[in-house]
């Protein structure tokens, strides 16, 4: 040990000095009751409004222009998305209507 | 320190008991990473909560101490991330010495403060330091260099640096 150390532990040695509060009461905290988180909720029901948007609606149109308007907002939304999983299964909606826009593009 | 199973099993009067047990160890501690007895008292509390929340998971690997200080330096590190709350007035006067080594700590970033005091006044050996944050053994030294560097302009020592042969 220098007597640099020394003194830095003599100082600091001052600290066993510091009166010590009285105990407090100390518990642990109750575990809370578990439930699904409520992330797994808003993927749940983003999903499914996923689901109505892309098959339910009869109302869209299938020509180049509606699925590239589609795949447009579809990009956009996906970069808001936190969720991995949902951000994953919109991946891969958006690689569908990709290949879609493709193939109708093929065609004509 | 024996009545860690008792414990583990949730025996109120043990858990008292370990409480007890750590109190001035954690909070001395506590005081030495905040400065201030208000948020020492805080942080102690928070640490031995966090603890007897997850004592079921400590595997022994190392000691209690080294485990409780490692979960304080979390809570600490968590603490300052967090929007400063009003500061409380000290309630107690403090003795002149006391008041020295919190001084002598003030400027140090928390790593240095936190090895410091588990290297000077707990007396523990680099590798529990080690063990304890986290780190490797040379950045344990390194910190160690770096406190006596800052601690020795403070101290006002013009004396040379001569490493202890723990820190070779």
């Amino acid at each position: 040990m220098t007597d640099l150390d020394d003194r830095i532990r003599n100082v600091l040695g001052g600290l066993h000095q510091a009166p010590v509060p009285r105990i407090p009461r100390i518990r642990p905290a109750d575990p809370a009751p578990r439930s699904a988180p409520p992330a797994l909720f808003a993927a749940a029901g983003m999903l499914l409004l996923l689901a109505g948007s892309l098959y339910l609606l009869p109302s869209r149109g299938r020509g180049p222009e509606a699925l590239a308007d589609r795949i447009t907002a579809l990009e956009s939304r996906i970069g808001r998305i936190e969720n991995e999983e949902l951000r994953s299964l919109m991946g891969r909606e958006l690689a569908l209507l990709r290949r879609e826009l493709e193939l109708v593009q093929s065609k004509e | 320190m024996d009545d860690l199973e008792a414990v583990r099993r949730g025996d109120p009067g043990a858990r008292d008991r370990w409480v007890a047990a750590w109190w001035p160890r954690v909070y001395r501690m506590a005081l030495a990473m905040t400065g201030r007895e208000p948020d020492a008292e805080d942080l102690a509390q928070e640490t031995l909560m966090a603890g007897l929340a997850s004592i079921g998971r400590f595997r022994g690997d190392s000691s209690q101490s080294t485990w409780l200080y490692a979960i304080l330096l979390r809570k600490h590190l968590a603490q300052r991330r967090r929007p400063p709350a009003p500061l409380r007035p000290i309630p107690v006067s403090r003795e002149p010495e006391v008041d020295e080594a919190l001084s002598l700590l003030a400027d140090l970033p928390p790593a240095q403060k936190i090895t410091a005091t588990l290297f000077y006044v707990e007396g523990l050996s680099i590798r529990e330091i080690a063990h304890a944050l986290g780190v490797l053994g040379p950045t344990v030294r390194w910190r160690l260099y770096r406190v006596r560097q800052s601690l020795k302009r403070k101290l006002g020592s013009g004396a040379p640096r001569i490493m202890c042969k723990e820190l070779l």
